[in-house]
């Protein structure tokens, strides 16, 4: 049994995820730390009781932490996930369950303290909190053994060219966790796509199931399959999210992944900002620079591209089923 | 007939683009540039005169250029390949000289005094054609097309993580050529080692066995085999410069193209000198999208091949 702290920007696809995470055996989530980033942290923390309350499992607390990112401001995607991150639906349950007092920042830095170094991070959404406690509490926050993160790009971005949306929302608090010195798994943008994303058939069978849970699982997302419906003619989405627990929990479905050392660009222009840039030059593989470099070949992440996408997809269904 | 001018730092794999330009009977070298890059600019203007030699056809003048990238330090290629001596072939003194022009007012007077027809081929960093255009735009417009060999997606280079060696070399001069209006011919460094654009054992062996030019091109590329055989165990001698002037003597040696805006990374820390392909207006961008390139990403490896042996053969 594995303790985590999930931090999440709960939209449609950290749903999913958050409720996987609450239902799977192997997992115990000791917190749940809500941050800006698809919607405002506000709507984050709703959205998270929310799923709380559905997955109908134990409750963890549930702390707020960072609005805006550390910089920048805070630039939402309700065009992806809609207004309220959820679909839009409205006939959604609200929660009857609240929000710890504690700022999400101090609840991690807490947690951690009072922790044996066994409790690992998954981060569903930008990297505030987890930048913002290592800025605060360094000391405590070396005692994390692993951060598994959704985001970043293993080789092109989806918001830019070249970068991802959660860790192009705050790029200084991503390079602050990939430089901070605890062992990092990305599970990257392009891990979800191809076949791992859910197609019409599949949705339909879950919404239709007779689960109340699958049916929650699959309708919040139906501002991204409106809008794939609109741009491609097929009514399919994909689920970022859950790769990071399916990462977490199931590494075997792992089809395509490296080690690399790991920055995130945070200056230049626009179109460079927020870039996860994965050195994978070893010693061996490039003796031209192992003199010059000594960076070259000390990893400090392992980037996920690719997963087995039937064993995915059957993992988040087996556990959405109530 | 085309007339060109090519803009060189005269490396190895540059004296066998000079090569196959000389020998292409569809082309007219009216001039060549040197600027510093692969190897300080005395000794790209050296090792040009010595393309020249080996070439056995007609001799253009070579203009001596800048020394230094626009704003940066020079970093040679021959320090990221930690070779000594990569510039250094043994071919002896060439008996041509170069003019006593600087490569800059050469290349303005000649596109002045030209029809509108002169392209240019860059086989390096960019800093003579960018000053050219910093200080006669107006002549410079005169140019129909550059066909360059630089850029690169990320990853694909295995001295730097996110750029290519001649942007990353003077990415200010990138910089000012890819906004400044004149259709691009991008022929990156993966499409230069893609799709069996590598010469193996045999065919390096093939090139030799020809003797005259052919052999010529192997062998003043003895360094860059010598460190293949060292580092992948085998002999093999990717050339992307021949490649790249392949590419523009030859089109339907292109496999895969697309047209992008390209824009040169000039600030960022661990991506100076990308070349970012920007293809569409991305969710949080403002700027218009100005398509400003034509970038190769593959070529046909075989018939490139062939295609180079028919040019440099006797």
């Amino acid at each position: 049994m594995k303790k985590i702290i999930i931090d999440t920007d709960t939209a449609s696809d950290d749903a999913v995820a958050l409720v996987m995470a609450l239902r799977e055996p192997a997992l115990q989530v000791v917190g749940i730390t809500t941050v800006m980033g698809n919607v405002s942290v506000k709507k984050a923390t709703r959205n998270a009781l929310m799923c709380v309350e559905y997955a109908g499992s134990y409750q963890p607390p549930v702390y707020e932490g960072m609005d805006k990112p550390m910089f920048r401001e805070h630039h939402d995607a309700a065009v992806i996930h809609g207004n309220d991150g959820m679909g839009d639906l409205g006939y959604l349950q609200e929660p009857t369950i609240t929000k710890e007092k504690l700022h999400a920042v101090d609840a991690i830095i807490k947690l951690i303290d009072e922790g044996v170094g066994d409790i690992e991070l998954v981060t569903l959404g930008p990297l505030t909190n987890i930048g913002m406690a290592m800025i605060k509490a360094p000391e405590v926050m070396k005692k994390v053994p692993c951060i598994t993160i959704m985001g970043g790009a293993a080789f092109k971005g989806n918001t830019s060219p070249l970068s991802e949306f959660n860790i192009w929302q705050d790029a200084e608090a991503a390079d602050i966790m990939f430089g901070f010195g605890v062992p990092v798994v990305m599970a990257a943008i392009e891990a979800c796509r191809g076949d791992c994303e859910v197609f019409a058939d599949e949705m339909d069978r879950l919404i239709n199931s007779g689960s109340r849970l699958a049916k929650f699982c699959m309708e919040c997302n139906r501002t991204v399959y409106t809008l794939t419906e609109k741009d491609t003619g097929i009514r399919s989405f994909t689920l970022p999210d859950p790769t990071a627990i399916a990462v977490l929990v199931k590494p075997e479905m792992i089809t395509g992944s490296f080690e690399s050392y790991t920055r995130v660009e945070t200056k230049g222009s626009e179109y460079v900002y927020g870039t996860t840039v994965n050195d994978r030059r070893t010693r061996e593989n490039n003796p031209f620079r192992a003199n010059k470099d000594d960076a070259i070949g000390k990893f400090n992440c392992k980037v996920v591209y690719q997963l087995n996408s039937r064993a995915y997809k059957d993992y988040i269904f087996s556990l959405i089923v109530d | 007939m085309k007339n060109i001018i090519i803009d060189t730092d005269t490396g190895s794999d540059d004296a066998v683009a000079l090569v196959m330009a000389l020998r292409d009977p569809s082309v007219k070298v009216i001039a060549v540039t040197t600027v510093a890059g692969n190897v300080e600019v005395d000794q790209a203007t050296e090792n040009a005169l010595i393309a020249i030699d080996n070439a056995n056809s007609y001799k253009p003048p070579v203009y001596k250029g800048i020394r230094k990238p626009l704003v940066c330090d020079l970093v040679e290629a021959a320090q990221l390949h930690n070779v000594d001596e990569m510039g250094k072939w043994g071919f002896g003194t060439p008996a041509q000289k170069a003019e006593n022009e600087h490569s800059v007012d050469a290349l303005i007077r000649l596109i002045e005094n030209g029809d509108g027809s002169i392209e240019l081929v860059t086989l390096g960093p960019l800093t003579n054609i960018a000053t050219a255009m910093l200080q006669a735009p107006n002549v410079m417009k005169k140019i129909p097309q550059i066909t360059m060999m630089g850029g690169a997606h990320f990853y694909s280079n295995p001295h730097s993580v996110s750029a290519e060696f001649n942007i990353m070399t003077d990415p200010e001069a990138a910089d000012v050529v890819f906004k400044f209006g004149i259709p691009i011919t991008m022929v990156t460094l993966e499409a230069c080692q893609s799709d069996h654009a590598i010469l193996n054992a045999e065919e390096i062996a093939k090139f030799k066995a020809a003797g005259g030019p052919a052999a010529f091109c192997v062998d003043c590329n003895q360094a860059v085999v010598d460190l293949s055989k060292k580092v992948h165990g085998h002999e093999e001698l990717d050339l992307p410069d021949a490649a790249a002037y392949a590419v523009f003597s030859n089109p339907a040696l292109i496999k895969t193209t697309f047209n992008a805006q390209t824009l040169i990374e000039l600030g960022g820390v661990y991506t100076r000198g990308t070349t970012v392909f920007r293809l569409r207006v991305g969710f949080f961008e403002t700027a218009k999208l100005e398509i400003n390139s034509k970038v190769v990403t593959e070529v046909h490896g075989d018939a490139f091949k062939d295609f180079m042996y028919n040019l440099v053969k006797n």
